[in-house]
């Protein structure tokens, strides 16, 4: 298979430092607010609302309702360090049962759960070591009851001294998630390359006839593109792709010149041209070293109805037909919203409309 | 400064004879008990006034040793035995002719109705009726009573004016004249300076020569009274007790001058002369003790009557202060005069017109750690880190001599609280800083007393009050969230204090805290810590 090396460089630096100064989680003390909305966090269910701590200008978040879940997933890592330190401030009543649940890979799957005493803003501290490699988590916040919970801080920082504590061992990782060996992936399969191993769901040649082992459909910030079989040809004008089989129209371009150096480089993109095709073969789009699909006379306003286009620009009616991309500008996977793009430190990168993808001309 | 109080009364009263004369027999009872009764403070010079007293009139009023009885910290018995005895010889001069004169002075406590003797008291009326018998010619009567004095030997006002007015009206039928030391509504004083009491030295001084206005050689009663007045009011306007003014109330119906001393005959005289202008000190120069001080006018000799001997006459004229030595008899040599620096106002002791200060306004500014509490601890908890900067402020106190070594007064303070600063993690540079101050309104008490110079002085002081504490907090929205509170305040620290004249410079250590800045959770911060005070006093 071809090795997405630049891919796993990035993968390399990511561990060499994912917190804030050793923070794992953006805005513990809940002070960042969109609307009535938490910036940092998001809420999975129930209702909170903004409110005092110890100063009007701290506020904390109430969770309101008897079933509520907030979370926000954190791109720390074995890099960072195996000892979690909480650092916990909360006005708790009796009737309301609060706990915070860990994650591990943003898998779905929680390795731990710590409940939150009743306490009337007593600061609380407890230590968490986990157990090997692993690579982003997500810190999930519940409140079941009907009693009064208030968080006004909730620090985890990389710390030493958690020799003496029960380690959390994470599930199997997932695909796209780092890995030692074959048995730590929940797939079995672990592709070593030189900057370390990742979980696969396949090799090359280990899919069926009419397959083809390549990236799918993103599924945490956290994790790599998924390595799945996909149906030969399943990929639009514009996506993400590995091999040219992949793509609807057989061409896996890599870049115009290739390769970048970005991360997420390494993957190509399924055009109508190659680069250097004496049609004027250029990309459609372009942002820093991310590029769109190559199409014919690309930005020219010559594309004839019914020839492949990624932007308006690509046809002579001055409408590209297709489904708008939209791609995380730090490695170009497809995304809804920020909150599905990679991490530069506790943030997420941008995630941005670049062009249209699947596109014919009008 | 030290101020302590004295009564004192003077009794005269005539009989047919005003002038020393070789036919008159002279004598003289001179009392003096520093001792006071139940609840009172003991004196200090009393008794060393009545020695005094009984050398001025030996040396310059024409008393003879052997007729100057001194009676120092006598029983009622005794002082009864003494007046009995000159009663007795008084009518054994009376009988073989020869008209008397009697000069009584008593100096020490006394209350409403009676002297206080020790434990034993004399009471007023006894007193006057044992005087009374006597079949002097003319009798000098001076009373330095004192009455209780909490803690600065206070010596009581009410007795000078009871008694006086009531011996006035017993007195007035035989001719008799009162002189008191102080109104009926004052207190009168002892000063630790002059080692005396105000008006008894004064007077002294007075019959030393500086009360003879008309330069007649003799000091008569009306110039000794006049010199004493004023002087004892210019010595005690300032004092923390207040003015005390002397008066004195005579009957000499168809009679003359009466001359109390004679300094122009005394064996040696200090000659100020006439271009000498200002505040006069004689210092005694084998004794370091001051003998006389007076305000020396241009434009007249005067002759103080001393013992013969070396003497230092100290002149202060403005903020001139020069230095004249002399010796006895003699007149000052003004070329022989130095000039010398001013030294700073004295606690106790030294030159005796180091004017005392009964004000002082004092500018400190306060340096040190912010105290740490629960408050603090629950900023940290939340993310917040303190700045590096100490916490730092001004206070500015008042105050005014309220009892020996004892100011009372007020301070205000205003003092800036290291911030305390927490970075919202996962953001650039977003922040939330909290900003908070203290001010105070204090009611001060200080102690300060000289140690282990007249110039410096130590001090403690207690404070305590009130404190209004502000926070604001810039939050990471961009807001400005705003609080004040009300807490009770204090302060107590201790330092050294040096002082020269009226600018004086501070430093010490404080504690202070002020229980003023209150979060919604329950936490009060007691502004304050360990401080370093450095100040600059002003008195006046």
């Amino acid at each position: 298979m071809r090795i997405p090396t630049l891919l796993l460089a990035a993968v390399a630096v990511s561990q060499m430092g994912a917190t804030d100064c050793g923070n794992a989680l953006r805005d513990p003390g809940f002070d960042l607010w969109c609307g009535d909305q938490m910036c940092a966090w998001k809420v999975e269910k129930g209702h909170v609302q903004k409110v005092a701590t110890w100063n009007a200008g701290d506020p904390g978040v109430e969770l309101v309702d008897s079933d509520v879940a907030i979370e926000q997933v954190s791109p720390v890592d074995s890099g960072d360090g195996s000892c979690l330190e909480f650092d916990l401030i909360a006005d708790v009543d009796d009737n309301a049962q609060v706990a915070l649940n860990l994650d591990v890979y943003d898998d779905g799957s929680i390795e731990h759960t710590e409940t939150i005493p009743t306490s009337s803003w007593a600061p609380l501290t407890f230590k968490l070591p986990i157990q090997g490699v692993y690579r982003g988590m997500r810190f999930e916040l519940t409140k079941k009851g009907s009693g009064h919970a208030v968080l006004a801080q909730i620090g985890a920082k990389i710390t030493t001294g958690c020799d003496a504590f029960t380690p959390i061992v994470p599930a199997p990782a997932p695909l796209g998630a780092p890995c030692d060996a074959a048995i730590g992936c929940s797939t079995g399969t672990c592709e070593q390359t030189f900057f370390g191993g990742f979980c696969v769901g396949c090799t090359d040649g280990s899919c069926a006839a009419n397959e083809v082992c390549g990236p799918s459909d993103p599924t945490s910030p956290l994790r790599e593109l998924p390595r799945l079989c996909e149906p030969t040809g399943s990929r639009e004008l514009g996506e993400q792709c590995l091999h040219d089989s992949e793509c609807g129209t057989g061409i896996c371009n890599f870049g115009y010149p290739q390769p970048t150096l970005e991360p997420g480089g390494e993957y190509g993109n399924c055009s109508a041209c190659r680069a250097g095709d004496a049609c004027g073969c250029d990309p459609a789009w372009a942002g820093g070293d991310l590029h769109g699909p190559f199409v014919c006379a690309a930005g020219t306003h010559a594309g004839a109805a019914g020839s492949a286009c990624g932007d308006n620009a690509d046809c002579a009616s001055g409408t590209c037909n297709g489904t708008p991309r939209l791609q995380c500008d730090n490695d170009g996977r497809e995304c809804a919203t920020a909150a599905d793009c990679p991490f530069d430190g506790l943030q997420n990168t941008p995630c941005s409309t670049v062009g249209i993808q699947g596109g014919s001309c009008e | 400064m030290r101020f302590l109080t004295l009564a004192a009364f003077v009794l005269v009263s005539f009989g047919a004879a005003a002038h020393a004369e070789p036919a008159v027999a002279t004598y003289a009872i001179v009392v003096g008990s520093n001792t006071g009764g139940p609840g009172q403070t003991d004196l200090r010079y009393a008794e060393d006034d009545a020695r005094r007293v009984a050398a001025v009139l030996t040396e310059l009023g024409g008393y003879t040793a052997d007729t100057v009885d001194v009676v120092v910290h006598p029983t009622p018995d005794q002082l009864r035995e003494r007046l009995a005895k000159l009663a007795e010889r008084v009518q054994a001069d009376v009988a073989a002719g020869r008209q008397a004169r009697v000069f009584f002075y008593y100096s020490g406590h006394a209350r409403a109705q009676a002297i206080d003797l020790g434990a034993t008291e004399l009471p007023l009326a006894e007193l006057r009726e044992r005087l009374f018998k006597v079949p002097a010619a003319l009798t000098v009567v001076v009373l330095d009573a004192c009455q209780s004095g909490a803690f600065s030997r206070i010596k009581g006002a009410q007795p000078a004016a009871d008694f006086s007015y009531s011996s006035r009206q017993h007195l007035d039928a035989t001719g008799v004249a009162v002189l008191a030391s102080s109104s009926g509504s004052e207190l009168s004083q002892e000063s630790e300076q002059l080692k005396s009491s105000y008006f008894t030295h004064h007077f002294l001084v007075g019959l030393r020569g500086a009360g003879d206005a008309n330069n007649d050689g003799q000091v008569s009663i009306d110039e000794a009274y006049r010199y004493a007045y004023h002087q004892t009011l210019l010595a005690t306007a300032e004092t923390a007790v207040g003015g005390q003014h002397v008066t004195f109330e005579a009957d000499l119906k168809g009679h003359g001058e009466v001359p109390l001393s004679y300094p122009r005959a005394a064996t040696a005289q200090i000659v100020l002369p006439a271009r000498l202008e200002g505040k006069t000190l004689v210092e005694d120069r084998r004794a370091h003790a001051v003998v006389a001080e007076t305000y020396k006018a241009k434009g007249a000799a005067v002759r103080i009557a001393v013992a013969p001997g070396d003497y230092d006459i100290l002149v202060r004229d403005g903020d001139s202060l020069s230095r004249c030595p002399v010796t006895a008899p003699g007149e000052i040599d003004l070329d022989r005069c130095r000039h010398e620096a001013l030294v700073a106002d004295v606690a106790k002791g030294g030159a005796a017109w180091a004017d005392p200060h009964r004000y002082m306004m004092v500018l400190d500014l306060v340096v040190g750690p912010e105290h740490h509490d629960a408050y603090t601890q629950n900023l940290s908890a939340f993310g917040y880190n303190e700045d590096l900067a100490p916490a730092g402020g001004f206070a500015l106190t008042g105050l005014r001599q309220v009892l020996d070594k004892i100011w009372l007064g007020g301070t205000a303070g205003l003092s800036s609280i290291p911030s305390w600063k927490h970075d919202v993690v996962g953001t650039d540079n977003l922040h939330q800083q909290l900003d908070w101050s203290v001010a105070t309104a204090m009611v001060t008490l200080r102690a300060e007393d000289a140690w282990p110079v007249e110039w410096l002085s130590g001090y403690a002081q207690l404070s305590g009050g009130l404190g209004i504490g502000h926070s604001a907090l810039a939050g990471a929205d961009g807001m400005t969230y705003s609080s004040t509170n009300l807490g009770p305040a204090f302060a107590a620290g201790l330092g050294v204090h040096a002082h020269f004249r009226h600018a004086g410079f501070s430093a010490g250590y404080e504690y202070a805290g002020a229980y003023a800045v209150k979060d919604l959770i329950g936490n009060t911060h007691a502004a304050g810590g360990n401080r370093l005070v450095l100040g600059f006093s002003w008195g006046f």
